[in-house]
């Protein structure tokens, strides 16, 4: 899983698939210059190109499938109708659509004034059935200790170690520098570590 | 020890093992900070390992389709489609580095921007498209979705209407109708899109989508009702998309158009983008963006006229309204790479851009594979790119003046 303008991993990971396609760099952000150009088409591909990162980003925060699955679609659409705004910056696509993706699940979430529900956790579409049996325990408590980070370190935890991206993707999605976002991620993880040890107690 | 220290060693160890590194190595060079690291390390490798989840294959299969057909009803989007940059707003930004810059530069910059103007029409009329797309083989399918009310089905043999299941694949020979406040779309594969307005009956005749020297065609029969099509091509491939009605055939290649049938069998093809050729009674038309055209049972298309669509209508729009059977389907082999463009085979023949034109198949097939260049959206790009020059060129001369 990798961002387009990934220096850091380098080119053997600059290449993301999506329905058994491999796209490369040249190619995602050809795509992202099309779609600003108005091609439908384009888009769609874009589309099924990041659709399981930004999916996954939503769901961690709101944990419900199907409010996962609105909130998606409607990133993608108010992609669409700013689009244009990424003429010149195709390379920060993923970044700018995980802003907006962020700003939309902040919106939507207050607006429905939505209540998280560890219990939602049944309906995930674990990507391996026999590794959900053996870690759905595990990984329901750690999920639910995410959920109640601070804002900040929530978004860091996600983005980087579930949607898999660097410090600087991850400062560019944020605003903040390298240095902040280290920090966040050792207070998210110290959070994390004294709930799961206490809880565990 | 500070925070920031014991940060950016728990980055640097995060890192490494990223890349692969075992633990214990990046442990090693930080043994004053070990009993702090070890936890936070676990904690992170804990989350990085736990199952990812993903979207179910329901969602993945119906929402693209979904998406598509709610973009293609975004006014705000449809009206930027048509404020792409013009060569006027270039033309404006170069005038403005030109006042700043040394007069001398003008004798170097006026032919270069002449050349990129050459050369950038160029590419337009080659298919920029052709040349940054990623080419790659397609999987064949159509998928349903449904958008509102109750959408029902048909199989191919079968007598019975059954209620579709949203995100269901459909084969060749599959019937779909649409309730009175039903709405449905029809993904293919290769990225094109037909939407289903209430009240419309279509059958999916042929889908095929080829290796990678085939070219994918899709062929749709449709009875009754309207129905709004976005046509995509792949980079290498021509595409060609075909809608028969009870009146009239429409073919297209890369663009946006509407169909719609009434009840006496009338059709009408609006074209939003690009171009749409209608044929009937062995005569056929072009229908240019803006345009609309009109096929009664029995008589040839009429010359298009302009659409009077609004902004945000949908793209390709067929209206059909009859029980009799569809006529014989006129296939016409487009170019590849023509999107938004008129097809090459309309080479050479007396075509209005304004008005269309009424040509004979055989006129048509004599004709085939020859280019024209001077024909609808290119004539009108070229109009822009010479009056874009002239104006140019006078403002440059003014600013001369007024500089010496």
């Amino acid at each position: 899983m990798v961002a387009v303008g990934n220096k850091v991993r380098g080119e053997t990971k600059a290449r993301v698939t999506a329905a058994g396609k491999t796209y490369s760099q040249s190619e995602t952000v050809a795509l992202v210059e099309k779609a600003a150009g108005g091609n439908i088409s384009a888009f769609g591909e874009l589309y099924s190109i990041y659709l399981d990162q930004i999916y996954r980003y939503v769901y961690y925060q709101v944990k419900d499938k199907m409010a996962a699955e609105d909130i998606t679609e409607d990133v993608f659409v108010k992609a669409w109708k700013s689009i244009k705004s990424c003429k010149g910056k195709e390379t920060t696509f993923l970044s700018w659509l995980y802003r907006i993706a962020h700003n939309h699940m902040i919106n939507t979430l207050r607006r429905e004034n939505r209540m998280v529900s560890i219990e939602k956790i049944q309906s995930v579409d674990f990507t391996d059935p026999k590794e959900e049996i053996e870690t759905k325990a595990e990984y329901k408590e750690l999920l639910e200790n995410i959920t109640y980070l601070p804002e900040n370190q929530k978004q860091v935890v996600i983005l980087k170690f579930i949607t898999g991206m660097d410090n600087r993707e991850i400062g560019n999605i944020m605003g903040k520098k390298e240095g902040a976002i280290r920090v966040l991620q050792m207070r998210a993880l110290n959070t994390l570590r004294e709930k799961l040890g206490g809880d565990r107690k | 020890m500070t925070q920031h220290k014991l940060s950016e060693a728990l980055d640097e160890c995060l890192t490494r093992i990223r890349k692969g590194e075992p633990v214990r190595n990046c442990l090693a060079e930080y043994p004053h900070l070990q009993k702090e690291l070890v936890p936070l390390l676990h904690t992170a490798v804990s989350i990085e390992a736990a199952p990812k989840v993903s979207p179910s294959d329901k969602f993945r299969r119906v929402s693209r389709s979904r998406l598509l057909a709610r973009l293609l009803e975004e006014p705000a989007r449809k009206a930027e489609l048509y404020e792409e940059t013009t060569i006027f707003d270039r033309l404006g930004v170069i005038g403005r580095i030109f006042e700043i810059a040394p007069v001398q530069l003008l004798k170097v910059a006026v032919p270069l921007v002449l050349a990129l103007m050459i050369f950038s029409a160029g590419l337009s009329y080659f298919g920029l498209n052709s040349i940054i797309s990623p080419s790659a083989e397609q999987e064949s399918y159509c998928t349903l979705a449904t958008l509102s009310g109750s959408v029902q089905w048909q199989g191919e043999g079968s007598n019975d209407w059954e209620m579709a299941e949203d995100g269901m694949a459909l084969e060749e020979g599959s019937w779909v109708r649409t309730a009175t406040n039903s709405q449905a779309v029809l993904t293919f594969s290769n990225g094109s899109a037909v939407k289903l307005d209430p009240s419309t009956v279509l059958m999916v005749e042929q889908i095929e989508y080829g290796s990678n020297d085939q070219s994918p065609v899709i062929v749709m029969n449709q009875w009754l009702g309207r129905t709004s099509s976005s046509v995509e091509k792949l980079a290498d491939h021509k595409t060609h998309y075909e809608i028969q009605t009870p009146s009239a055939t429409a073919v297209v290649c890369g663009t946006i158009f509407n169909t719609e049938v009434d009840e006496i069998g009338a059709t009408t093809v609006q074209t939003i983008e690009g171009l749409v050729s209608v044929g009937a009674q062995g005569e056929e038309v072009y229908v240019a963006a803006g345009k609309q055209t009109s096929v009664t049972p029995g008589a040839p298309p009429s010359i298009p006229v302009v659409s009077g669509l609004t902004e945000g209508a949908a793209p390709v729009i067929i209206e059909v309204v009859s029980e009799q059977p569809p006529a014989e389907a006129t296939i016409i082999e487009p170019e590849p790479d023509v999107e938004a463009t008129e097809p090459q085979v309309v080479a050479e023949q007396d075509l209005s851009a304004d008005e269309g034109a009424v040509v004979t198949e055989d006129e048509a097939a004599a004709e085939d594979g020859i280019a024209l260049s001077w024909q609808g959206e290119y004539n009108q790009w070229l109009i822009l790119a010479v009056l874009g020059s002239i104006l140019f060129s006078f403002g440059m001369i003014m600013i001369f003046r007024r500089k010496t």
